[in-house]
């Protein structure tokens, strides 16, 4: 390549290309030709039902669109992505606030609000499943609570299960995004700190003014995280709804794996472009903007 | 100061009523997976009537086959770790030394690889053509394929912090690349390994969606986090059984998390504190 015509220096020599070989050819030949085939497959009437394919120009996309699966499943994903972010980052910042100087006891606190999230998905979603049963140990707990009897149906309902699922997904994750949060408002300077205290701010004013704009770069990393995150859950939605009821908590990737399960591959695979974009486009900006500030390359 | 003692006295008043969000779901799976059947059919937080334990770890060992299972979560965690840290180690030892226009273009379209989804759909046919599914090389190159991006960027974040120096008096020396890659840039890539080791162990034992599809019917093949999936759909559910299984497939990752707790923060953190 022309680019390559200035004479390579001693580090660069020390440093070849050929290295890069491995990692190349697993990721292109099973990553991204995959992606590249799907572009081609997402036109054609593939399944299994048949040899062979035709290709039939946009009817998949027509078909996601016209079914009303494509304007539902998009809204379930963002209304569960924008619930999560918000709930995982407000909470997750309020528990670094609290939790952000090191004590014995704010150690234990970090420790166990953070355990969840290293155990598999599908473990929260099964015991979340059970507790949130109308005669589930959740209800139990708001019946003696209350002094009523509380029987609410959480996976029940097609307007507000997924903010079920959003909260049991924030439940467990929250910790995570505490710990980022924490080791950010750490690395703030202690005298801009004590400088706004002079300065007369309260509490809420060196939030607002001292900490929040120096953990700029703590709050990118973690929306980056969880947006990504939740525009791609597959997990929690499979085992603690199963997409129900009636297909009201059904999201992208439980879409793709049900269309997958029927074997229309042709389908599924235009589903799957959706969600490529979607993330892409979504998250490509959010994540250069991160970027820049991590990596000097 | 008596006023900022009773504030952090009722800071820790409420973190600790939230930390029971925690606390109570743990004790609730914990303590139902000891009842009996009849008595873990509505499970509560009040100790068994009748402890179970031995009887119902047992049972669900055997029945779920989960020793297979812990085995094959190993085999296929732990042969997708290695080749993923291979590729990574040596892909950063390029893209955090090399500047030429085409390398980073290559290393751009690596990012390409942390921010979209897979397309799992054609990637399970073709592997299936390829007669890689139901086997663990089909899903040790799927996670290979689609994990090992992240463990680039960090690696190749971590190795710009290293001065160039060090590579140049190591070529004085009349270094090779190969001593250069063995002797000089893995060791100091170490702290970074370790978080990309964690993170890789973790996401890979805990994954649910691509054994999903890249290992289809073949049962015995199956992970510990699969093994939870017999239960889905099935018509009566035996609590006491489902999470004496659940707490199996979580008691290898908490204590791997008890052990790297310190790392694993670590890591995580340190591209939260740069810039």
């Amino acid at each position: 390549m022309a680019l390559t015509k200035q004479p390579l220096s001693a580090i660069d020599r020390a440093h070849p290309a050929w290295y890069l070989l491995p990692a190349a050819t697993i990721f292109i030949a099973l990553f991204l030709v995959p992606i590249l085939m799907n572009l081609v497959t997402a036109f054609t009437d593939w399944n299994a039902y048949r040899s062979g394919f035709n290709f039939i120009g946009l009817d998949n996309f027509v078909a996601a669109i016209e079914s009303g699966d494509l304007l539902q499943v998009t809204r379930t994903t963002f209304l569960y992505s924008i619930a999560v972010v918000t709930a995982q980052n407000v909470f997750g910042f309020a528990l670094a606030m609290a939790l952000e100087r090191k004590t014995r006891a704010s150690d234990l606190f970090r420790a166990i609000f953070f355990v969840p999230c290293v155990v598999a998905i599908v473990v929260w979603g099964f015991l979340f499943n059970q507790l949130l049963h109308p005669t589930g140990l959740v209800n139990q707990i708001l019946s003696t609570l209350t002094g009523s009897k509380v029987s609410i149906i959480w996976l029940g309902s097609v307007k507000y299960t997924i903010f079920v699922v959003a909260a049991v997904n924030s439940w467990m994750w929250t910790g995570f995004h505490m710990v980022i949060y924490i080791a950010a408002i750490n690395a703030i300077p202690e005298d801009l700190i004590d400088a706004g205290k002079i300065d007369g701010l309260g509490y809420l004013g060196r939030i607002w003014h001292v900490i929040l704009p120096l953990i700029m770069q703590g709050i990118s990393i973690n929306l980056v995280l969880s947006t990504i995150g939740t525009l791609k859950v597959f997990d929690m939605v499979m085992v603690l709804t199963r997409t129900g009821p009636g297909g009201a908590t059904n999201v992208y990737n439980t879409w793709i794996y049900e269309a997958f399960g029927q074997a229309l591959y042709g389908y599924a695979s235009a589903i799957n472009i959706f969600l490529i974009v979607l993330v892409t486009v979504i998250a490509y900006p959010l994540y250069f903007r991160m970027n820049r500030r991590v990596v000097d390359l | 100061m008596t006023r900022g003692r009773l504030l952090g006295a009722l800071k820790y008043l409420v973190i600790g009523l939230l930390s029971l969000l925690i606390l109570v779901p743990f004790w609730a799976m914990i303590v139902n997976s000891f009842k009996s059947g009849e008595d873990a059919a509505t499970p509560t937080l009040a100790l068994p009537v009748e402890w179970r334990v031995i009887d119902n770890y047992a049972t669900v060992i055997e029945r779920g086959n989960l020793v297979r299972a812990f085995l094959n979560s190993v085999i296929i965690t732990g042969a997708s770790t290695v080749l993923i840290l291979f590729c990574s180690t040596t892909s950063a030892f390029v893209f955090g030394r090399r500047r030429q226009r085409w390398i980073k273009r290559l290393f751009y379209l690596f990012m390409f690889g942390i921010i979209a989804p897979p397309s799992v759909v054609v990637s399970t046919r073709l592997f299936d053509a390829l007669e890689l599914v139901g086997t663990y090389s089909g899903m040790v190159l799927y996670y290979g394929a689609t994990f090992c991006a992240l463990p680039i960027f960090i690696l190749t974040g971590f190795m710009t912090t290293i001065p160039r120096e060090l590579d140049e008096a190591g070529i004085v020396d009349g270094a090779r690349h190969s001593d250069l890659f063995s002797r000089l840039t893995l060791p100091l890539l170490k702290p970074a390994i370790a978080t990309c080791f964690i993170w890789i162990v973790l996401r890979i034992w805990n994954d649910f969606q691509f054994p999903l599809y890249i290992l289809g019917g073949a049962a015995r093949k199956y992970t510990m986090v699969l093994s939870v999936y017999a239960y889905i759909g099935t018509w009566h559910v035996a609590y006491n059984y489902v999470f004496a299984n659940l707490l199996l497939v979580s008691i290898p990752v908490i204590v791997a998390f008890l052990f790297a707790q310190r790392h694993l923060v670590q890591g995580l953190t340190a591209g939260a504190v740069k810039g």
